[in-house]
């Protein structure tokens, strides 16, 4: 079947068996290995990408799924000024250990950001529920959110003032 | 397995009526996958859905809410109509499987993968929804009580489709139902134990979830209930749930420990009824 | 106390690092494992399905072992692959690979192997109970204190402790790749491990003659490791490797989660007993008896180091007057346990500490009366008549009780708890925990470290210790550049390689920082000393000719240390760090859960090199802690077992409590072991909270709910 979708901003399309899991069609057909697999059951996140703008374990989504949507991988996150906040915001807390669980992370931490910067605590343990890291104890990761919550709003206010 | 991907709603019921048994519907997937992962699906017929525009969608009609069986659980968390008319609906869909899950999981998928411990069900049960089944030739309404038969057995004809979950509000708006999912943690967590209550002119709706077969209601808890709305005596009450369920030990949790909890809490949603 | 940024941050959350997986290579076959499906018994018959042509497939067996069947451990009982017997669920039989995994992994599903099954013994219980499950050598200290008092009117009070499995559940599951060289008859593995010399020996055990060289690198990321990374990658590397010699082929092994939970090695379950003795007026200890036991699983491998460990620790921080400490390993027929942050210690920890507890509670002391009456201090002895060098310990704990309001909390607690139906409770542990190999280890590793000074000014670190998570390269690093006086992005520690890479030893027992971070830093201090140098890079310019250039240093003993094997007497651990914690919860009578809300944390662990690195390591090992004190199992008798983390269920974000972490004497010259501490004290800390909120002792693990329940109902009986 022929899938066509959006990936990291630009158009793509392939022809493949529609079952094929999203992880794997974006691991081994377009080389983006920020997709970790680790439960391969939907409880960890380490394979967390952006399906038509939402966070979504990529190993419970069968490509035909995609079709006609768009998808957004840690990679391209990474490129966008937001991306550069988060992972500037992990780097400065020392979020990261192992780092495995980390591009979904990224991804869910740019979703919770774009549409609800809260610096909760609360809430932001609840957007990132989903996502499993053995190393951390998730403390630095949610202050990480909170600084990069208090970046943005400092972003804005400049924007404001200019 | 194989896959079709019919353009719309007409030609999935003809699919569904041409094609031989052993055929599956994928909207989320969130099920299918963990069941393909584990060698459990092999040479099914499958037959995309998530597609089609009339399986979406939230809409108030007069005195019910009609929730398109493709809408994802978030969408209806987040949805204001559902907030407005039915915040415990989206309020005890908060702890459904995590937010990673929520945004593609389905309202329809969740019913219709009949998993004992199926979220959504026990508080469409209390809300007393009904679904909306279409094939071909026929549309017909079948009361969410009525869907299950054993486990892992619906009434679903083979040709059929739920094509949408309704939801009258006279539960919904007038009466607080109540509503606890237990398990071993907060998020990302299977239930052990969930119960839904409602009280509703000293008659009650109760169903519970991961403790039989499929989700049910709780008939001779009702039954008893209704008859001693405020003059119930514990171990009565005990009784009457005991009728009702029939908890197992596994390797999640122990039948002693399902029955507990959902007395206790059966006890805590009573008390909070009769003292407001 | 500095906090220099990791320097692999940020190519770790872009993705940009590879990890095992991330790996390919030219004409790269996908290898996987066919294992024993039943706990215990004979193969009767293998056999292949018919649709499928044979000759796709490279099969290892025991025939195709050109070297020796065992891996190499302490205990080396283990074959890489079972012959005929299988002695647990999980036993590889073959490797098998394939240019498709798919395909690979339907051929695999679809062998069917034919199995004589025998009785097994797979819970906690029945191995432990019973003294038959015996094996091994059993270890003893007997310790008597020259001053002890006499004392009558002593308590005698006995208890048994039980502790279950616990999975590592690093992220990235355990995968390793192999490359055969013909021409140089060198065999090249990559992967996930935490000990590249391990696997190194045990690729040469396995291939014996047939290869000349080994050569063991890491991968560029290693996902987490925990222990879970130290000893199954020999098994897994040498099936490997043996799939790549066969086939002539690279070869990539990456386990399913499922199969890593079901094949791979876990912590030990314990049964600890204790009997003392305790003067009622004081509260003090004067006689201990402890037989501590761990289920080695099917073969007995690794643990007798753990033993050593657990026995070591097993008086916890208390002055024992007189004391015998028993240790034992059973066998069972689960895959055999192995390593795990902690290593034998959390379960010494937990049973002592919750002893403790209820001695007071039975004779009327509170929990922090019966560590003050018993707490090791200057110059005390410990039960391998280690004396103590520092007060630090006594320190922790008065630092503690502090910062957390102990005393006042636990009585607001008791009144709050009259009147309300969420029980509050607030729980104390103490934990130490020995740095580096055990007794004479380090001696007999005699670590080595290498250091290249660049032509460019930049210096290379060649050590064997990986970074796995625990932020080891950029620590090191810092422990050099602080030394050489460069600056930091100037350092940079090289990928592990056993062919670059001198042994410094393997990454465990939180030797990286204290052993060879200490040995980096005294070369360094050697180099600087030695060149004379203003600004290294102005000489480095000047002196061209001179470069790059390598220094080494090896590992020297303090000859005042001395450790007798037999007796375990004298210098178990050069270093102990050490640790107290207070720990708050609230325990819901409706649910029987209990939720921990804080957690208050003194550490000594000398210097601080990377404060927000030492942090994140305390976080992490109380998290891992808390879910083996309550959510985390893997066996439940009767049933299937859990496979996935739907049911092995690892604390989210929201079962995060606060957290409060001061570390005390962060001047010291040496920085001490601190990977594995915080695991020792969070569970009993939660049992002792648990204890205060409800009144009720519960002596065994994991403290789920179904346990709480059934323990209530025998308390109200």
């Amino acid at each position: 079947m022929i899938i066509k979708f959006s990936l990291n901003g630009k158009n793509t399309s392939l022809d493949t068996d529609p079952m094929k899991r999203l992880l794997d069609i974006l691991r081994e057909n377009y080389n983006l290995l920020s997709v970790k697999e680790s439960c391969g059951e939907g409880e960890c996140g380490a394979c967390t990408v952006l399906l038509n703008g939402l966070p979504v374990t990529s190993c419970l989504i069968n490509i035909i799924q995609v079709d006609g949507g768009s998808v957004i991988t840690a990679e391209g996150i990474s490129e966008t000024s937001l991306g550069k906040l988060i992972a500037a915001s992990f780097t400065e807390t020392n979020a990261v250990q192992c780092g495995f669980c980390f591009p979904g992370f990224l991804v869910t931490t740019y979703h919770y950001l774009q549409h609800d910067p809260d610096c909760d605590e609360n809430k932001i343990k609840n957007a990132l529920s989903g996502n499993i890291c053995r190393c951390t104890g998730y403390q630095k990761i949610i202050e990480a959110v909170q600084l990069a919550c208090r970046k943005l709003a400092d972003q804005e206010h400049k924007h404001e003032d200019v | 397995m194989k896959m079709y991907k019919p353009a719309t709603l007409q030609e999935t019921l003809s699919l569904l009526t041409e094609l031989p048994a052993k055929k599956l519907l994928l909207a989320g997937g969130s099920d299918i996958n963990i069941l393909i992962k584990q060698d459990k699906i092999t040479d099914e017929n499958i037959i995309y859905i998530n597609h089609l525009p009339e399986l979406h969608g939230i809409d108030m009609c007069c005195t019910k809410l009609v929730i398109g069986a493709a809408t994802t659980i978030s969408e209806i968390s987040h949805s204001g109509v559902i907030r407005q008319y039915c915040p415990f609906l989206a309020d005890s869909l908060h702890d459904f499987a995590s937010p990673l899950i929520a945004g593609f999981a389905t309202l329809a998928g969740n019913i219709a993968n009949s998993s004992p411990t199926a979220d959504t069900v026990p508080l469409l049960l209390v809300l007393d929804a009904r679904l909306v089944l279409k094939s071909l030739t026929t549309t017909r309404m079948l009361p969410l009580t009525e869907f299950y038969t054993g486990y892992k057995q619906t009434r679903l004809q083979d040709d059929e489709l739920i094509i949408a979950v309704e939801i009258p509000l006279q539960y919904a708006c007038r009466y607080k139902p109540q509503y606890i999912k237990i398990g071993s943690r907060t998020a990302l967590t299977i239930a052990k134990a969930a119960l839904a209550f409602v009280k509703y002119d000293n008659k009650f709706r109760i169903a519970a979830g991961s403790l039989n077969e499929y989700p049910r209601r709780l008939y001779s808890v009702e039954e008893y209930l209704s008859l001693h709305p405020d003059d119930y005596n514990d171990n009565d009450l005990l009784n009457a749930l005991k009728k009702d369920i029939t908890p197992i030990t596994d390797f999640r949790s122990d039948k002693e420990y399902r029955l507990q909890v959902c007395f206790n809490y059966l006890q805590k949603f009573l008390k909070s009824t009769n003292s407001s | 106390m500095k906090s220099e940024p990791r320097k692999d941050a940020l190519a770790k959350i872009t993705g940009k690092c590879r990890f095992l997986d991330d790996y390919s290579c030219e004409n790269m076959l996908h290898g996987y494992l066919l294992y024993a499906t039943i706990d215990c018994g004979k193969i009767v018959n293998i056999s292949f399905p018919n649709d499928y042509d044979l000759a796709e497939f490279t099969i290892v067996q025991t025939a195709d072992i050109p070297g020796e069947n065992i891996v190499p451990e302490p205990v080396s009982d283990q074959p890489f692959l079972a012959d005929k017997a299988v002695c647990h669920y999980g036993q590889v039989i073959m490797g098998i690979a394939h240019a498709d995994l798919q395909t690979l992994k339907k051929f695999i599903s679809a062998i069917e192997v034919e199995y004589e099954e025998e009785e097994a013994i797979i819970d906690v219980h029945s191995c432990l109970d019973d003294k038959a499950n015996q094996s091994g050598e059993c270890m003893h200290i007997s310790h008597t204190d020259r001053n002890k008092e006499k004392t009558d009117n002593l308590k005698h009070i006995e208890d048994v402790f039980y502790t279950q499995h616990q999975e590592q559940a690093y992220l990235e599951p355990q995968g390793m790749l192999a490359e055969y060289l013909p021409q140089s008859s060198t065999m090249k593995i990559t992967g996930t491990m935490q000990c590249p010399f391990f696997v190194k020996s045990a690729v040469q055990m396995i291939m014996g003659k047939a290869v000349k060289n080994v050569i063991v690198e890491t991968s560029e990321g290693i996902g987490g490791a925990f222990g879970g990374k130290e000893d199954f990658p020999n098994l897994l590397a040498g099936i490997t490797a043996l799939l790549a010699y066969k086939s002539q082929q690279p070869v990539k092994i990456v386990l399913e989660r499922s199969d890593d939970i079901l094949i791979t090695t876990k912590r030990h379950p314990s049964r600890v007993a204790i009997v003392s003795y305790t003067n009622m007026l004081t509260g003090k200890l004067q006689a201990v008896n402890i037989d501590y036991r761990l289920d080695a699983g099917a073969y007995l491998t690794l643990s007798p180091v753990v033993l050593a460990r657990g026995i070591l620790h097993a008086g916890g921080g208390y002055c024992l007057p007189r004391c015998e400490i028993s240790g034992y390993m059973h066998k069972s027929n689960t895959p055999p346990n192995g390593a795990f942050r902690g290593f034998g210690a959390p379960q010494a920890l937990f049973a002592i500490e919750a002893h403790l507890d209820n001695i007071g509670k039975i004779i009327g002391k509170s929990p922090l009366e019966m560590r003050l009456a018993n707490i090791l201090r200057l110059h005390d002895t410990m039960p391998s008549s280690q004396s103590m060098k520092e007060d630090h310990l006594y320190e922790c704990l008065q630092k503690v009780i502090e910062i957390s309001d102990y005393k006042n909390k636990r009585l607001e607690f008791e009144q709050y708890n009259q009147n309300n139906e969420i029980k509050k409770g607030i729980g104390l542990a103490l934990a130490l925990h020995g740095g580096g190999y055990t007794g004479n280890g380090e001696k007999v590793l005699q670590s080595k470290v290498k250091l290249r000074l660049e032509k460019n000014g930049e210096v290379q670190i060649f050590v064997a210790n990986v970074e796995m998570g625990q932020g080891a390269h950029t620590t090191l690093a810092q422990m050099v550049n602080e030394e050489l006086d460069i600056p930091l992005e100037k350092v940079n520690v090289q990928i592990p390689n056993t062919s670059l890479t001198p042994n410094s030893g393997p990454t465990v027992a939180s030797r990286t920082i204290y052993i060879v971070g200490t040995l980096l830093q005294k070369l360094a201090a050697q180099i600087k000393k030695e060149i004379n140098y203003e600004s290294l890079e102005e000489y480095i310019r000047q002196h061209q000719q001179l470069f790059p250039q390598e220094f080494e240093r090896s590992f020297i003993p303090d000859p005042e240390d001395s450790f007798d094997e037999k007796t375990n007497e004298g210098t178990a651990y050069h270093d102990f760090s050490w640790a107290a914690c207070v720990l708050e919860i609230e325990y819901d009578p409706l649910q029987y859960k209990i939720k921990v809300k804080k957690c208050w944390n003194v550490l000594d662990i000398g210097r601080v090199i990377n404060y927000n690195i030492a942090l994140g390591q305390v976080y992490g090992g109380i998290t891992q802690a808390l879910g083996w004190a309550l959510t985390e199992d893997i066996y439940k008798k009767g049933y299937p077992r859990s496979k996935g983390f739907t049911d092995y269920t690892l604390p989210t974000t929201e079962d995060m409590p606060e957290f409060q972490v001061e570390f005390i004497h962060t001047d010291s010259a040496i920085a001490k072991g601190l990977g594995e501490i915080p695991m020792d004290y969070p569970a009993p800390a939660v049992r002792n909270a648990f204890l205060q909120a409800t009144g009720i002792m519960i002596n065994d693990l994991p403290l789920s709910p179904e346990r709480i329940m059934k323990a209530i109902n025998r308390s109200t009986l």
